[in-house]
């Protein structure tokens, strides 16, 4: 064993601790401070338990919402609120339902138990965890701020151009929309990064891929799904922001825009995220299901196959939202099929649960009472769903009330009640208490009856012809009693919401303590002290078998007394393990943050960017992203370095290598994983600009300008230069030389880079003009961004390097920038050969009529 | 060592195949389909009364069942090599999600061969 | 569709109930379940119901024939515009069809997005700005139809509707005339 010859100290206690001992001293580095302290908070039981509640909060924001719609539409005439009112309250109840309370609600549930569930410690990055906390809640307060202030984004939760452009909607509210959903959405990516390197490398010992529990396996798919589904809607957004903000025509037909562009980007994001809603509730609902069949899961691998199946076809049907929009019928064809084809996996996975209960024992209980309720719903949303995935049906069906009774009966089937029997099941972990039962019974029956009450008769008003969003309706229409039942549904499904949330304040101040897994589940969520204590187990457990038939009570105490891996504490150090993604190999010690407002003031500092960008001080908004940029720069102190340690005992007689020392370290992969989401949102790009190329009137433009040859293979030689210099830095270092030669040279070119990319940008004629040149601008400035970020990594890696914190053994900043950079020159010569390749094609002479 | 990991990442990344190439044969399909909009190959006919736009359309659809085919062949020759438990685990995953996507394929892009490809 | 959809939820109920009923649970294995419920069942029903939404698609196409009548119909916040192509006539919120006869709708908006609708006729397009959108529809009585607006397009979004007056061949060039007139 190799030992740095001073502190910090390598070699574990000699003697395990008793289970006691080991609590205290773990505790001691795991809490978080209290009072102001829990600011600093950035434990995943915390967080994910934060996230929980502020999603609830935002789901009654959400539902008195949808109670006014309700007294609006009760009856023919209505005067309630006027049509400008209106239009708010039903854009607000879509946009708070779907992005602060659906999303940040299985986040919450994802952070909290996917540690758990996978026998590790924390998710891979507690700060960014907070971050992501922060940016949600500060992103929802300007949404719910700005309803308050009255001027909450109007133009409905799918904010279709023009109607959302400037020329339309004058004022901040469509911007309230854009920088508000953007902001918030940097929460969902951070989320999917983590919980991606989360699920592939932080599991116990042991827990290869076979045995993970088939939570873990939705949650990985969703969380790619978020990772490729976010960014088209992203890009969008920052499109549309800066056609309000800056002129560029993007989605205006009278300068070679297209508003359809804006509906393909937004549903591109818009019906994966149906399905990024549901998994993680369908995931629940195999986790649940299964304890109480006293039965293992029926065909894990099958239903496997399936949610890869759902989380691909989920990208094929964007289209169905947009049948009415004169798509030629073959495209329609295909997005039709695949859209009838998602519910073949979908029922695979029903059946699946169907089977399960067949082979086992059922044990009725109230979560699976609520799981009952969901088979009635989502079957029948499901089956509804078939029926307006026909394209002849569709077209009567579209925009009518048909659509919202079909989609409530999707999500509130699909998600909420899922979720509903989720928290019944994990409350005595959340508390340490057991339930008691007396209200959640009625509460049931309160939110099923009036649930359908207001949604089953919601498909007859529709198929009479009420189309959505219709602030009045006339009393001929015989619209009138339908609506009015639906509305005393809708208070009913209130009453039991409330009476819901009532049982659950009941059972977590009055509920009786137990000693361990109430439920006799088989995961390792239950195989620790609950409520849990912040550093989960006290030492990770060896998986030696699919990890959801595991006995959590023996195991639990076994882990307790410190008989797994990293049963000692140690240099005060945040311990856990990182495996083999495969095969669950442990291959390194992960040391990881503790306690720190950092998150917190990253969080400010962006809230205080996007804020002058929502009052237009663009001067003003450079001072709040220096703070972001150095924030985040201040974030790296942590794993600072001065030593090689070599391989640190980690108990049960191995020795690993501390994670910065290791080949493929989590950051590693989260930087592989960013720059996926990051090239979706390039690909989105590039596609928005052949489709405007393809569909958009007024091409081409009057005036064609090819950018000039000489500084556009400058700038490809530039940048592949400075990808250069950052593999060369690596390879200098690894072979014991000095990198900074070679860091300073990619910093050099990437200079270099921004100023021949902002001289191609200059020379664009008038980018307002036309979306060509508005497209070609957007190209070229998202290259230099991506240099500009590269010169901020090659300077920061220059720095590290002279305070000492690089060796041969600890490369990982320069191997990460080193991906940054090698990204940069891909992206650069594909944005440089798409400006060179646009004027060319925009002069094609197109036959379409 | 070195070899035997990355080999088994790319067994990870075998589950997506067989989708990832039902995606890319959407796009494609998606994207030639504009093109040919746009550019009028619907209009007249090339050979057996079959458009320009018909044709290439039937020749991208061929290509990519052809494709669908080999990836599972290709998935069920490897899975006769597995050795670890993991390993046979991923391997069928991959080729039951191949077989499958194989079949999506088929149900997705069949309105290819019949169906009226552009606006009048 | 509604009945197959009932059928389809009632077997699937039965499925469910069945899993209890301790005379059918040992023929439920898992295999039959998945590969039965999940797989066969499900696409089969949907191949049936793909090609038949295909075969009613391909009809409802608005494909060039002599008999077929245009009319082209400009969408504005918030009103409706309908221009009668070799007549000078344009009508506000008010439109003329003859009946028994295909009638192909040239639809565009001036502003934002809206859509064309008129329910007991048949299926809505949507009016986009820069794009010109058919739909084919065909009104077998005479009378009066009403139609809306089936796209959100801001505050007058509800109230933007517009009737449609279907006369018998003779009396629609009589109508158009009268309108003419006026």
């Amino acid at each position: 064993m190799t030992t740095a010859p001073h502190e910090p100290r390598v070699a574990p206690p000699d003697a395990p601790p008793s289970a006691l001992r080991l609590h205290r001293e773990l505790s001691a580095i795991w809490d978080t401070p209290p009072g102001w302290g829990r600011l600093s908070a950035v434990n995943h039981t915390i967080l994910g338990k934060r996230f929980i509640i502020a999603a609830f909060v935002f789901f009654v924001i959400g539902g008195l919402l949808a109670m006014l719609i309700r007294v609006q539409l009760a009856t023919s005439g209505s005067a309630f609120v006027g049509p400008e009112i209106y239009g708010q309250i039903f854009t607000m109840h879509g946009t708070v339902m779907m992005f602060l309370f659906a999303i940040p609600m299985f986040e919450g549930f994802a952070i909290y138990l996917l540690p758990k569930l996978l026998g590790t410690r924390d998710m891979a990055f507690p700060r960014l965890t907070a971050y992501g906390f922060w940016c949600y809640v500060l992103g929802g307060s300007i949404l719910v701020g700005a309803m308050l202030a009255g001027v909450a984004p109007a133009s409905g939760w799918f904010m279709y151009t023009p109607l959302s452009s400037s020329a339309y909607t004058p004022g901040i509210s469509a911007d309230v929309w854009l920088l508000g959903i953007t902001f918030v959405e940097i929460s969902a990516l951070a989320a999917a990064v983590e919980i991606i390197v989360t699920v592939l490398k932080l599991r116990a010992p042991g827990m290869s891929l076979d045995r993970m529990p088939i939570m873990a396996w939705y949650l990985l798919i969703v969380a790619f799904m978020m990772l490729f589904g976010f960014p088209p809607l992203i890009l969008g957004s920052i499109l549309l922001e800066l056609e309000r903000a800056a002129d560029l025509p993007f989605f205006d037909p009278t300068r070679g825009g297209d508003p359809l562009l804006w509906q393909h980007l937004f549903w591109l994001f818009a019906h994966p995220e149906v399905y990024i809603i549901f998994l993680p509730a369908a995931g629940a609902i195999s986790t649940i299901l299964p304890t109480f069949a006293r039965h293992e899961l029926v065909g894990y691998r099958i239903i496997v196959v399936a949610v890869i199946a759902v989380a691909f076809l989920s990208f094929g049907l964007w289209v169905h939202h947009m049948f009415t929009v004169g798509i030629p019928h073959l495209a329609l064809a295909f997005f039709s099929a695949a859209s009838g084809l998602v519910a073949i996996p979908t029922a695979v996975q029903i059946f699946a649960w169907i089977a399960t209960l067949a082979q086992g024992r059922l044990r009725w209980d109230v979560p699976m009472l609520y799981l009952a309720g969901f088979f009635v719903i989502f079957v029948i949303g499901g089956l509804t769903g078939v029926m307006v995935a026909m394209v002849p049906f569709n077209l009567q069906a579209h925009d009518t009330h048909f659509i919202v009774a079909h989609l409530h009966y999707v999500l509130i089937g699909g998600f909420v009640f899922p979720m509903m029997a989720a928290t019944y099941y994990w409350l005595p972990h959340f508390t340490g208490r057991l339930a008691d039962h007396r209200l959640s019974v009625p509460a049931f029956w309160l939110i099923f009856g009036g649930f359908n009450l207001t949604f089953f008769l919601m498909h007859l008003t529709g198929l009479l012809g009420m189309p959505r969003r219709v602030a009045t309706y006339a009393a001929e229409a015989g619209w009138d009693w339908l609506n009015l039942l639906s509305s005393v549904g809708g208070f009913v499904m209130t009453a039991g919401f409330a009476l819901f949330a009532a049982d659950v304040l009941m059972q977590i101040r009055f509920g009786k303590g137990f000693r361990r897994n109430p439920h006799q589940a088989r995961t390792l969520e239950w195989a620790m002290p609950t409520p849990p204590t912040p550093y989960a187990f006290a030492s990770l457990p060896d998986i030696t078998d699919r990890a959801d038939r595991l006995e959590p009570g023996g195991l639990g105490n076994r882990l307790a007394r410190g008989e797994g891996y990293l049963g000692f504490a140690r240099n005060r150090w945040l311990e856990t393990l990182g495996v083999d993604m495969v095969s669950g190999r442990p291959e390194q010690l992960i040391v990881l943050p503790g306690p720190t407002r950092l998150p917190l003031w990253s969080g400010l500092a962006t809230c205080a960017f996007v804020l002058c960008l929502l009052f237009k001080l663009y001067l003003l908004s450079l001072l709040p992203l220096i703070a972001v940029v150095w924030l985040f720069l201040g974030w790296t102190a942590a794993t600072a370095a001065k030593a090689d340690l070599g391989l640190l005992p980690v108990g049960r007689g191995r020795e690993l290598p501390p994670h910065w020392e290791a080949e493929r370290p989590p950051s590693w992969w989260a930087m592989i994983f960013t720059l996926a989401g990051d090239g979706t949102l390039f690909l989105s790009l590039v596609f928005g600009a052949l489709f405007l190329w393809l569909v958009a009137p007024g091409w081409p433009p009057g005036e064609v300008v090819l950018p000039a040859p000489v500084p556009v293979a400058g700038c490809v030689a530039v940048s592949v230069l400075a990808a250069i210099a950052g593999r060369k830095a690596v390879t200098v270092l690894r072979a014991g030389g000095s990198p900074a030669l070679w860091l300073g040279l990619g910093a050099l070119m990437h200079a270099a880079t921004v100023a021949l990319l902002a001289a191609l940008a200059a020379a664009v004629p008038g980018p307002t003009t036309h979306s060509l040149h508005a497209v070609t601008f957007t190209l070229l400035f998202y290259a230099g961004l991506h240099a500009g970020i590269g010169l901020v990594y090659a300077g920061y890696c220059l720095w590290r390097q002279g305070g000492g914190y690089l060796s041969r053994r600890r490369s990982l900043d320069l191997r990460i920038a080193a991906l940054w950079h090698d990204y940069t020159a891909v992206s650069t010569i594909v944005a440089l050969a798409l400006a060179v390749a646009l004027p060319l094609l925009a002069v094609v002479p197109e036959t379409r009529p | 060592m070195i070899d035997a990991t990355s080999g088994r990442k790319i067994l990870l990344l075998s589950l997506a195949a067989g989708f990832g190439l039902w995606a890319v044969a959407f796009v494609a399909l998606y994207a030639m389909l504009s093109i040919g909009c746009a550019f009028g190959w619907d209009r007249g006919s090339l050979v057996l009364g079959l458009s320009l736009q018909r044709l290439q359309l039937l020749l991208l659809l061929g290509i990519f069942l052809a494709l669908h085919v080999a990836l599972v062949v290709g998935l069920s020759a490897r899975q006769q090599r597995s050795d670890t438990a993991t390993d046979r685990f991923l391997h069928s995953a991959a080729r039951l999600a191949a077989i499958a996507a194989l079949a999506a394929s088929m149900f997705t892009y069949c309105g290819t061969v019949l169906l009226t490809t552009c606006n009048p | 569709m509604l009945a197959g959809a009932t059928v389809i939820f009632l077997a699937t109920s039965l499925a469910l109930a069945g899993a209890f009923i301790p005379s059918i649970r040992p023929l439920l294995t898992p295999k039959r379940l998945i590969l039965w419920g999940g797989l066969v069942v499900p696409s089969l029903g949907l191949t049936a119901l793909v090609a038949g939404a295909f075969t009613l698609g391909e009809r409802l196409l608005p494909r060039q024939g002599a008999e077929t009548l245009r009319i082209e119909v400009v969408a504005r916040q918030f009103a409706w515009e309908f221009r009668y192509p070799g007549t000078p006539v344009a009508t506000r919120d008010v439109l003329h069809i003859p009946v028994g006869r295909d009638i192909d709708f040239a639809v565009t908006s001036e502003d934002v997005i809206h859509s064309f609708w008129i329910p007991r006729l048949g299926g809505k397009i949507d009016a986009i700005p820069g794009h010109k959108n058919i739909v084919r529809l065909r009104a077998d009585a005479p009378g009066t139809y009403g139609g809306i607006c089936a796209e959100y397009c801001g505050e007058g979004h509800a109230p933007m509707r517009f009737i449609v007056i279907a006369h018998a061949p003779e009396d629609y060039e009589a109508a158009l005339t009268s309108e003419a007139a006026r």
